[in-house]
């Protein structure tokens, strides 16, 4: 269901990040390469430190001016190489084509901003040209499509007022407003409760297969993979040691570092080799 | 799943809420408010510029409500009269720093070599004695009142600047400035739309706290005989006229210019603690 021969949506190749920093050079990320195609969830998987957020934003071109990203390709569908884009289309590629799910939706919130307000900053910060009503439209029809049951009251409140779950939800309903073809969710479930954690990523993968979307999950859940995603990047220590499709590497992880890290998913029913 | 989003109150019903909280800064500001509107536009009992010599050092009574001073003027027109120079100094040179000091913590907020030059000049420049640098500036001026502006700008910027300083360094790793980066806000945009909002607050609060400190520079300044110059009234040089009649017991010429000063610093400092408090809870 993933490999049509059609130009991926992103397309990867060798991404390296380096970082001056006071105390010497450091590499984060040395050479990842990924792929996504209409329609797929793609998912990264890997240990804290390991350099999925940095490879998200170096793609995005996040990063502080101190690193600096060489990559043998970054290909967006329709605009090339983002990295030699020029700032200007840049900006336009965020937001409007590529939508960003951070990990803590409160951050994520300008707070001093009403929701509304951040909707109608999104649409003037890409020069929609909606006006201030109609952009509240939008953003109705937006919050009601993440299963927000009361918009008006939300869109008239600030990021504070909301319970995680729901400020996670106004994200990715910001995110959405402009349909980027591609979503990136870099651990868009961290901090909420387990029940809320399913249905967000029930909601945003929903939103993606809805619309013929593609999506790069970020997570650090192999158990999240395997229910969501149909195709798996493992990364270690800046690299990608396994990739391929969810099936393949769940059930026959090669490199070790794949095999462990499936290994010590707990299994109910499992005793645990615990000293007491 | 509910949702529960407290409503937003109506503007009247957020006022109302704001005095009740904070009494001390709604009476500051109808005090001031009051003080400026009686020294611009109210009759005063008595011309505060032409004393009547044959009234001298007269005691609060009903004719004369402050009393009258050594020269015979009458000491409740001319403390609301002295408003008139003294608050609109203090505004005008709030004023002043406020706008320069918010551009050039701006300047001084940013990455590169220029911001490191401003710190750096900021600290040799905080080695003088500012209070003393003003008065030096507004004496070799000679006396001209706006270098009394300039010297309240001299005295304060420095503190916009560290203050815009400090709190946009911390901002700008917030994860918010990222996000609106990563939907697409221009570097101008993020500036205004994201970073300066959330900075208003507390500048609110410094700007409110300067006013105060200006009218005590001005003061100081006058009561040094220096910057507001007679037959104008002011609260320093009052202070000063009146301090030689304290011994004998003429307390109030003195007393009750100090006392317009005093109640004037109350009044932005409970000002300021209110903005504060009210800016804090959306922040964070």
């Amino acid at each position: 269901m993933s490999t049509q021969p059609e130009e991926p949506v992103l397309e990867v190749r060798n991404l390296a990040v380096r970082i001056a920093t006071p105390h010497g050079v450091v590499h984060p990320v040395k050479g990842v390469d990924l792929t996504v195609h209409k329609g797929e969830i793609v998912g990264i998987v890997g240990e804290s430190g390991c350099g999925k957020s940095t490879t998200i934003k170096g793609i995005l071109r996040l990063l502080p001016p101190n690193s600096t990203v060489t990559a043998d390709k970054v290909h967006l569908a329709g605009y090339g190489d983002l990295l030699k884009l020029p700032m200007r289309r840049m900006r336009e590629v965020r937001g409007a084509k590529i939508g960003f799910v951070a990990q803590n939706p409160f951050g994520a919130l300008n707070p001093i901003y009403t929701i509304e307000r951040q909707f109608y900053e999104l649409q003037k910060a890409h020069k929609t040209g909606v006006s201030r009503k109609e952009s509240r439209e939008i953003a109705m029809k937006m919050l009601d499509g993440v299963g927000i049951v009361n918009p008006a009251r939300v869109l008239d409140g600030y990021a504070h007022q909301l319970s995680g779950g729901m400020a996670q939800r106004v994200v990715i309903a910001l995110a959405t407003t402009l349909s980027p073809p591609l979503l990136i969710a870099d651990e868009p479930t961290t901090g909420l409760d387990v029940t809320v954690q399913a249905q967000i990523l029930d909601l945003i993968s929903g939103l993606v297969r809805q619309e013929g979307r593609s999506m790069l999950l970020v997570t650090h859940d192999l158990g999240v993979v395997a229910q969501y995603c149909q195709k798996v990047v493992v990364m270690y220590d800046g690299e990608v040691v396994e990739h391929g499709s969810v099936m393949d590497v769940m059930v026959e992880p090669q490199h070790p570092y794949t095999q462990r890290l499936i290994a010590s998913v707990p299994k109910p029913g499992e005793k645990l080799d615990v000293p007491r | 799943m509910r949702n529960e989003v407290a409503f937003a109150p109506r503007r009247g019903v957020r006022i109302r809420r704001l005095i009740r909280q904070h009494p001390g800064a709604a009476l500051g500001v109808l005090f001031i408010l009051a003080l400026l509107a009686a020294s611009l536009f109210a009759p005063l009992p008595y011309d505060p510029m032409a004393p009547d010599s044959g009234a001298s050092l007269q005691p609060p009574s009903g004719e004369h409500w402050f009393g009258t001073d050594g020269a015979g003027g009458d000491v409740f027109s001319r403390v609301i009269y002295a408003a008139r120079v003294d608050l609109s100094l203090a505004l005008a040179g709030t004023l002043l720093s406020l706008v320069v000091g918010v551009l050039l913590g701006l300047a001084a907020s940013g990455k590169g070599k220029g911001s490191e030059r401003i710190v750096r000049g900021l600290d040799a420049f905080q080695a003088f004695p500012l209070l003393i640098l003003a008065l030096a500036l507004v004496s070799l001026s000679g006396n001209e009142l706006y270098m009394v502006v300039v010297a309240i700008a001299l005295i304060n910027v420095p503190r916009f600047i560290r203050l815009m300083r400090s709190e946009i360094l911390s901002l700008r790793e917030a994860r918010f400035i990222e996000a609106a980066i990563a939907t697409g806000a221009s570097p101008s945009r993020v500036v205004f739309r994201h970073l300066l909002p959330n900075v208003w607050g507390i500048v609110l609060v410094q700007t409110s706290l300067t006013v105060a400190n200006a009218i005590v520079v001005i003061s100081s300044l006058s009561f040094l005989g220096i910057g507001v110059s007679a037959p104008t009234p002011s609260w320093g040089s009052m202070i000063r006229d009146g301090a030689g009649n304290m011994s004998s017991g003429e307390w109030w010429i003195a007393g009750f210019a100090g006392l317009a000063v005093v109640l004037c610093v109350l009044a932005f400092n409970q000002l300021a603690d209110a903005i504060g408090d009210r800016t804090a809870r959306t922040y964070r």
